[in-house]
């Protein structure tokens, strides 16, 4: 099915790229020439466009609060699958999707990838539903800096806009520690196209088009305090993550325990001269790369017999990228080159393991928590992934009253080990059925081991 | 019955003791004696406004008190607390089992009511006493010293003169005020409590119309469960309860520090205990639910690595019952900051003896406090022009806050260049240099001798090596060898 509608899409491309040539051939474009190409632009995506609103629960208060935004969105599919930002649908329970026509119908979340702020819905409709035809998608690698651009979209929830502009940069780098609002790393993958189509709160997900009507990009972030900065996620990553995403709800990618700084920042310190490779910067503790040896300040010059080379910044992210669609247990030689010497280590990769957790609420103890990632347990330098973070205390709850506070990390209750999330749920629901009135529990405040006895509050 | 007789004669007191001369002619005489007695210490400081920044120098005073006739200034034991941006007068110090420090002052300078001034040097702070010295560098120049004694004892109702320094721009000018003590108070903390109008009353002199001096004005410490200053909220409800001691001083009285202010101060020990543990109050709640026969004592919430705790074989968990054959008698959280106090006047060398229960059995242990080690707040730093980096040595908060190792080497960066500060992944505060060029740097002493080499061979670029938790990154830096 969505061959067939590739080939629609291949040869609408093949019309708007003849019609280009023979403009370039022509030499001139006249104003009006430009508009009646946006206004078909504009027809070919508006009617897959839509506007998302998801209803996710939020456990910051210290209790489990249902919470709604506004986003954007694509119809991606002839299946009814639409693509929008992580960081619009993901961890929804529900979604509200209105549709070009202003219908609103349910949907469903596929799947979600933080990493790349990628989410994948459905529409929960019958088969006799009738769904517009979905977007056509483009090639990002084909974009040029000066080609112009539309963004579609519901900024400050303003639904079916569409603001024009230029693509800026194609290959714009942001720094790999940037996080969501959920606290998770982002972008590490790729970079970014910068656009001076408008782009505000709301547009997240939404399309970013080019004058052939096709698909070139997400819309996913803005510049706060600055104007016409706005940055899309170039539509070929998009296209293998939501593949990935409907036919598996997740995204498997490998991981070394290894991360990279370009070799122009460090040029004199490790060679004079441009010169291909990567200077390692970090190797994670008990990674597949610290266990084979490899350390800091090793210079990566190839992975798997394909050359590696990152002289600046942006090129980084097709380095994180090829080393994340390696595919999960393969060996993988590395050419590594120290002091002068080349060097060959055989790597296994390991599952990249969730950088997002899921949270709950502990309804009688007046708190809320969220499971420890790896990711987390780095930043912090926990010695492991015991246990689980407070996120929440609820306002002189029963947490609150016994001193409780967020961030405190919980690893006992009473003479039970918390291991994760699901430990504590089982835990709490077992006192929490037999109406335990006291609870210990033993929590990690910084450093320091604090006991924290609850008195439970069963009322309501 | 025999109290109230006392509080009855204190009562007393001014009504038979005076031969004819009126309350305001008192008064003026008072503002007579001591007027050139007291005065204002101006100095510079570094404070830190949340854990996690960088300090920043501020300008600061305080009212001390003359205690020598070669220029000894006493001043409130406060100013050692990190935390001196808060106001002084309002009350409120900052819980000391978590935020006292040592402090350095620079530029103090020293100001009398009849104008002159004169530069000055922190001497030190006597812990027991929890009072401060400024010496005054005047040379020959004879001061009017407050004497103090430890007799006199205030009674509530009292009539009492507090004289405090107006601030700027009236004074450094002397206030006379004529009030009554309001409460006496054990617990706790020892002392009295007076109404007092005065804006900025830490400091200021508290004497019987006779002229007797009978305490100083000094803040008191908010008690916070452990570790919560960490957390801002906590902070904030900290400011929030600041009003609550306006119009109100706290008066700690003369007998507690008047054996430090008649002795020459060079001589007293400066550095506070330290057992080298974190503490949390046992609740009877707590000491119920954990099935243990006592209703008070403290749990240890954290050992610190070669600590006297750890050395005399206490261990996190461990609950403390008893403290040199008494039973402790924490049982709110509020109570450990008398707790720390009472360790930290202990002195150093001392050995205390503390029972404690584990595991449902009963033990006991002698340990030996220690002069407490350097704090981040306090450490050693050395500054590099040519790299425009400024680093400070690795302290045991610094390794037990970032879960380290106490073997841990390196150096951590206190002030990053500028110049690598728009790096994306740049070189911040806290981060652990490991290595400066080629040359592995350990500690201080090697990241010294790594600078001096480079010195010498002056290099275009410099790469430094940086740990950051589980990550590390390199920065290269120009440095400017003119």
């Amino acid at each position: 099915m969505r061959s067939v509608r590739r080939g629609t899409a291949a040869q609408l491309v093949l019309a708007f790229s003849l019609l280009s040539t023979a403009e370039i051939a022509g030499q001139s474009t006249s104003a009006e020439e430009l508009q009646q190409r946006v206004f078909a632009a504009r027809d070919l995506v508006a009617p897959a466009l839509v506007n998302v609103q998801p209803i996710t629960d939020v456990y910051s208060s210290g209790e489990r609060r249902s919470s709604t935004a506004i986003g954007s969105g694509f119809i991606f599919d002839d299946r009814g699958h639409i693509v929008t930002n992580y960081h619009v649908a993901g961890k929804a329970k529900r979604l509200i999707i209105t549709l070009s026509d202003r219908q609103r119908v349910p949907g469903v979340l596929v799947g979600e990838d933080p990493l790349t702020d990628i989410a994948v819905l459905k529409v929960d409709v019958g088969t006799d539903f009738k769904l517009p035809d979905p977007v056509g998608l483009g090639d990002s690698d084909e974009l040029q800096v000066g080609q112009y651009v539309m963004a579609l979209g519901s900024p400050l929830a303003l639904q079916r806009s569409l603001s024009f502009g230029v693509v800026s940069s194609k290959d714009r780098y942001l720094p790999d520690d940037f996080k969501l609002p959920t606290g998770e790393r982002t972008g590490s993958f790729n970079t970014w196209i910068q656009t001076d189509a408008a782009i505000n709160p709301g547009n997240s997900g939404g399309p970013l088009v080019n004058l052939d009507g096709l698909v070139v990009g997400v819309n996913s972030r803005g510049a706060f305090g600055a104007s016409s900065i706005g940055f899309a996620i170039p539509i070929n990553i998009v296209k293998e993550v939501a593949a990935e995403l409907i036919d598996h709800g997740r995204v498997r990618r490998s991981w070394l325990g290894l991360d990279f700084q370009p070799r122009e920042e460090l040029a004199q310190y490790f060679e004079a001269e441009p010169s291909p490779g990567v200077v390692i910067r970090s190797v994670e503790p008990d990674s597949p790369a610290a266990r084979a040896g490899i350390q800091a300040g090793d210079v990566l010059m190839a992975y798997g017999g394909q050359e590696i080379a990152a002289q600046f910044q942006e090129e980084l992210p097709a380095i994180y990228k090829l080393i994340a669609d390696t595919p999960v247990g393969e060996t993988v030689e590395q050419l590594i080159e120290r002091d002068g010497e080349k060097l060959r280590f055989a790597l296994v990769t390991e599952e990249r393991s969730q950088s997002i957790s899921d949270e709950m609420e502990c309804e009688s103890w007046g708190f809320t928590a969220r499971g420890i990632t790896r990711e987390f347990a780095m930043e912090f330098n926990l010695p492991d992934e015991n246990g689980v973070v407070v996120v929440g205390v609820k306002p002189n709850g029963a947490a609150f009253r016994a001193r409780l506070f967020p961030g405190d990390r919980v690893v006992r209750v009473e003479n039970e080990e918390v291991a994760g999330l699901d430990a504590l749920l089982e835990i709490y629901r077992r006192l929490d059925s037999e109406e335990v009135e006291n609870v210990l529990l033993t929590v990690m405040r910084q450093h320091s081991r604090q006991l924290v006895l609850i008195e439970a509050s069963y009322e309501q | 019955m025999n109290s109230s007789l006392l509080v009855g004669l204190g009562l007393l007191i001014p009504l038979v003791t005076p031969q004819g001369e009126s309350v305001s002619e008192k008064l003026s005489r008072l503002e007579d004696r001591y007027r050139h007695s007291l005065v204002q210490v101006t100095y510079s400081q570094q404070v830190r406004v949340s854990p996690g920044e960088p300090p920043q120098e501020a300008e600061l005073a305080t009212t001390g008190i003359l205690v020598s006739e070669d220029g000894m200034v006493m001043v409130s034991g406060m100013i050692y607390e990190p935390f001196t941006d808060v106001p002084h007068g309002v009350g409120v110090r900052f819980p000391a089992s978590v935020t006292r420090e040592d402090a350095t002052v620079s530029e103090a300078r020293v100001h009398l009511v009849d104008g002159s001034e004169h530069a000055a040097t922190l001497i030190g702070r006597d812990a027991e006493a929890d009072v401060a010295f400024f010496r005054i560098d005047a040379g020959e120049r004879r001061f009017e010293p407050v004497v103090f004694s430890s007799a006199p004892a205030a009674a509530v109702g009292q009539e009492v003169v507090v004289l405090s320094l107006l601030p700027e721009p009236l004074g450094p000018a002397l206030a006379v005020e004529l009030t009554r003590v309001q409460a006496v108070v054990s617990n706790p903390y020892e002392g009295f409590v007076v109404a007092t109008g005065a804006s900025d009353p830490v400091g200021s002199l508290v004497c019987d119309l006779e002229g007797t001096p009978l305490g100083m004005l000094d803040a008191i410490t908010v008690p916070m469960p452990q570790g919560s200053l960490r957390n801002p909220i906590a902070l904030l409800s900290v400011m929030r309860d600041l009003p609550k001691s306006v119009g109100r001083g706290f008066a700690r009285p003369a007998r507690q520090f008047a054996a430090a202010a008649s002795r020459s101060p060079e001589s007293v020990p400066l550095r506070r205990a330290w057992l080298g543990v974190e503490m949390q109050a046992l609740t009877p709640e707590l000491a119920e639910h954990l099935n243990l026969p006592v209703r008070a004592g403290i749990v240890l919430g954290y050992v610190y690595q070669r600590s006297p705790a750890e050395m005399a074989g206490l261990r996190t968990g461990d609950v403390l019952t008893e403290f040199q054959g008494q039973p402790i008698d924490v049982d709110r959280d509020e109570d450990l900051g008398a707790f720390s106090e009472k360790l930290l006047r202990i002195g150093a060398g001392t050995e205390i003896r503390i029972g404690y229960w584990r595991d449902g059995a009963q033990g006991s242990a002698v340990a030996t406090l220690a002069p407490a080690p350097k704090t981040s707040r306090e450490a050693d730093t050395v500054e590099v022009e040519e790299l425009d980096l400024a680093v400070q040595e690795v302290t045991f908060d610094y390794l037990a806050t970032r879960n380290l190792d106490p073997e841990t080497q390196g150096v951590v960066v206190r002030e990053p260049p500028v110049a690598v500060r728009t790096n994306p992944n740049r070189v911040r505060p806290g981060d652990l240099l490991v290595k400066l060029g080629e040359r592995t740097v350990a500690d201080l002493d090697t990241f010294r001798q790594a600078v001096e080499m480079l010195r010498q061979e002056r290099p275009g670029e410099v790469v430094l090596f940086v740990e950051r938790g589980r990550e590390s990154f390199f920065f290269a830096v120009k440095p400017d060898w003119e």
